[in-house]
């Protein structure tokens, strides 16, 4: 039997390498590591053989490959092959990765899209292991899997990154569950981290005690921010840095940012007495995590939060739920339950645990996939009625009002002649006259025009305030 | 530094800011020790910061230069402005919003050499968003030297002067001392038609050889092609210089059939997008089209237009020189949008 074990980024070679050392993959199998670089730009990235410290995780596996080179310039995710080739796939790819004929069973990750269905229709018989890519995992399935998928749903392999909390995703299949412990996938982190080294800055910042580490999240090129609204959201994880004591923030942008948006980032931070120093490590970062032992580890909604977290026992924050929130949508937006996790485990004043947060993370998923969940129907509404405060948080009035679940809030209609003069009257209702004026003098001072952002205006005053509706005419309030 | 360096990279950029460190960075992975590689960065009159961007990445790349013109003198004038600085043997191009894979500079440079020809070509790859495809050079038979002047024709079929991308190849140092290399000055558009025949009737011998890839990055709002002003009017001038360039050469009847037919694809995608344009834009665009026309052999022009299909015929028969005076000024019949202009093959 031979294993074809799927990765897309060195963290997730890094996790199927804990899978391996937990025991949590059947011995006697022959193990090929199958790389398919999930990168936008691979011309432009280290390739992840390269990457320092694979060569020891990839002593877990007898063989590796690589996908993503096979079918350059074709990216892994546009590996979309027609029906009638898939036999003609098959007997190629055996022969070029020297599979032979023995029956093949394949260890996927994110099953729902390409390559991991292209691999699924292609080994047409076998059978399926899903292991999990961070905290999607937790979340419910996207899209529909064929039937021919879904028949050989073995199991979900997931790494137990918030403790206790069952995955939600391919739960309308019901594949075995089988968690694995934490300490396997920080072993395999330490290694890599002692296997590679640090760049100059990160050197030059271990053993400082007052650093922040910042990871970026960058979601204007996934349409889910304005590029203002991501400036914001930066801002807002500086911010974040400042209030938990720290002086120097270790800053790892995402790696699709340019240089020219780290200029703007610096200069915010020098506003408000930081020092900023960029990361150029193209590490996962649970290694700037052991190499930094930072203050506190600080994203939006990052899985690298929860690895903080719970793998090294870092203080981690999560900002930015207000901001990015409203903007996530569909409600179905894969990244909507990562992002109320973050929120609800790690965001300001959160204490959100166990049955608490299972119940929480069952009525997001409900949802968002309604159709696909009906058996959540009956817990999620009564989870929603016991917590009206958790409800108005997660879940959108709109989607709780299309999916008849119980919605504590009226909604008022206000209108005005323009957007400006309607964002005025929701202040002035929720804040009073005098808050309501002082709120406009405080944006305007900030450069923030009620008329032109209002609902980037609003968003700054937190979360206690409204959410817009998507046109002006009909804002909602409670 | 006292050693030359194995190539030069001309790099002309305007607004580039959001990609001029894709490109810059891919620069870096071409070699393995990139201080071999000269680049020459032309900071063409940008208000976004590209060329500041740019220069932090000398780090990487000791032999960039970033040169800045405050006000923009185009493509072709930038690029000439590049030569001078030159100075390897090796030439070549670049555009601020492309990429490339690793060694793939280092690849054209071996090709060069190891086929001893004034220059080869490579294919490219286009990036719209996550959609990848791969555009071969029109020519079939690689890394084998070839006689520029045999991959002209036929005019019925895309060839390699239906490729006229500057940056999908690697120059010898021989071809810019025979001048072959210079754009036309002030050009803000098709600056490469005169450029690429110029190459094919001169040079002696070219090549098209495998490489490890160029990406080209399309479906990028800010690119000329998408906007309609006076200064894609410089088709026409292109063109006309193209003509010019064609009339000098020995076999000029031979190759006529196949420049018209360029003239007249071109004309036709120009004409179609006039929705798009003020009155006076498309009057003054039907002049430079029946001036274009003109200088054509007559017997040419009649053969290549009885070649065309209905829509393009149609579109272009009231342009004619001496046909009746232009319609240009009712209002368009179709206001379908066009293929970018750079798709605007010649077959098709």
């Amino acid at each position: 039997m031979i294993a074809l074990l799927a990765a897309s980024t060195l963290y997730q070679v890094a996790s199927l390498a804990a899978l391996a050392d937990a025991g949590a993959l059947p011995s006697g199998q022959r193990r090929v590591l199958v790389l398919a670089n999930g990168s936008q730009q691979p011309e432009l990235t280290t390739p992840l053989q390269q990457a320092p410290g694979f060569a020891e995780l990839s002593t877990r596996f007898d063989a590796v490959v690589d996908l993503a080179e096979l079918i350059w310039p074709r990216r892994p995710q546009a590996f979309s092959p027609r029906e009638e080739e898939l036999l003609m796939w098959q007997r190629l790819l055996r022969s070029h990765w020297g599979l032979g004929s023995e029956p093949v069973t394949l260890y996927l990750e994110s099953i729902q899209v390409n390559p991991a269905m292209a691999l699924a229709r292609i080994f047409h018989d076998a059978p399926i292991t899903v292991h999990s890519d961070g905290l999607m995992s937790y979340g419910p399935t996207r899209n529909r899997l064929p039937v021919a998928v879904a028949q050989r749903l073995d199991a979900l392999v997931y790494v137990d990154l918030v403790p206790g909390l069952t995955p939600v995703l391919l739960r309308e299949f019901a594949p075995q569950l089988t968690p694995v412990p934490r300490a396997p996938l920080a072993a395999v982190f330490r290694e890599l981290a002692a296997a590679t080294r640090p760049s100059a800055a990160a050197t030059s910042l271990s053993g400082a005690g007052d650093v922040a580490l910042m990871l970026g999240q960058y979601l204007v090129p996934l349409g889910v921010l304005t590029p203002e609204q991501q400036a914001e959201l930066d801002e807002q994880m500086l911010v974040a840095a400042l209030h938990a004591g720290a002086r120097t923030v270790a800053y790892k942008p995402h790696p699709s940012v340019s240089a020219g948006s780290t200029a703007a980032l610096r200069e915010e931070a020098a506003e408000l007495g930081l020092a900023l120093v960029v990361l150029p490590d193209e590490v996962p970062a649970e290694l700037l995590m052991l190499w930094l032992t930072p203050r506190v580890v600080i994203s939006g909604f990052s899985t690298s939060l929860f690895t903080a977290a719970e793998l090294f026992g870092l203080p981690a924050a999560a900002v930015g739920f207000e901001l990015v929130g409203p903007e996530l949508s569909p409600y179905q937006n894969s990244n909507r339950v990562p992002l109320v996790l973050a929120d609800a485990v790690l965001g300001p004043g959160a204490s959100v645990t166990g049955p608490e947060l299972q119940g929480l993370v069952d009525a997001v998923a409900y949802c968002m996939q309604s159709h696909r969940l009906p058996q959540l129907r009956e817990d999620a509404e009564a989870f929603l009625t016991r917590h009206p405060r958790l409800r108005d948080r997660y879940i959108k009035q709109r989607r709780l009002r299309a999916l008849g679940l119980p919605s504590a809030q009226r909604r008022t209609v206000v209108t005005g002649r323009s957007p400006r003069a309607m964002a005025r009257r929701v202040l002035q209702a929720r804040l009073g006259e005098e808050g309501a004026q002082a709120t406009i003098a405080r944006l305007s001072a900030a450069r923030h025009s009620l008329r032109h952002t209002p609902r980037r205006a609003v968003g700054k005053l937190g979360s206690t305030l409204v959410s817009w509706s998507k046109t002006p005419q009909r804002a909602s309030r409670s | 530094m006292s050693t030359p360096p194995l190539v030069s990279i001309v790099l002309p950029a305007k607004d580039q800011a959001p990609f001029i460190d894709d490109a810059l960075r891919s620069l870096a992975l071409q070699f393995p020790d990139p201080g071999v590689l000269q680049v020459i960065m032309i900071d063409d009159g940008s208000t976004d910061g590209t060329g500041e961007l740019a220069r932090a990445h000398v780090e990487h790349l000791p032999r960039l230069q970033v040169i800045r013109n405050e006000e923009a003198v185009g493509l072709a004038s930038a690029r000439n402005q590049g030569f001078q600085l030159a100075e390897a043997d090796a030439i070549g191009f670049m555009d601020g919003d492309d990429w490339m894979a690793r060694g793939h500079v280092a690849t054209l440079f071996s090709e060069l050499a190891r086929l001893d020809v004034d220059f080869v070509r490579c294919d490219h790859v286009t990036v719209t968003g996550g959609r990848r495809a791969l555009v071969r050079a029109p020519q079939g038979r690689r890394a084998v030297p070839l006689d520029p002047r045999d991959s002209i024709l036929p005019e019925t079929h895309s060839t390699m002067v239906d490729y006229p991308y500057a940056w999908a190849g690697l120059f010898h140092r021989r071809v810019l001392t025979r001048g072959l290399l210079h754009f036309d000055e002030g050009l803000f558009t098709a600056e490469d038609r005169p450029w690429i025949w110029r190459l094919h009737l001169r040079a002696d011998s070219y090549a098209v050889v495998e490489s490890p890839g160029l990406m080209y990055r399309r479906g990028v709002s800010t690119s000329l092609t998408q906007i309609y002003d006076e200064r894609q009017l410089d088709f026409g001038r292109s063109y006309r210089l193209a003509f010019d360039v064609l009339r000098a050469d020995a076999e000029a009847e031979r190759f006529w059939p196949k420049l018209a037919r360029q003239f007249l694809a071109i004309c036709a995608h120009h004409r179609g997008r006039r929705a798009a344009m003020t009155p006076q834009l498309r009057a003054r665009q039907a002049e430079v089209i029946t001036a274009g026309l003109s200088e054509i052999p007559p017997h040419v022009l009649r053969e290549q237009m009885a070649g065309l299909d209905t829509r393009r015929a149609g579109l272009l028969r009231p342009l004619l020189p001496g046909a009746a005076p232009s319609r240009s000024f009712l209002p368009p019949r179709s206001t379908r949008s066009s293929r970018p202009e750079m798709q605007a093959g010649v077959s098709a």
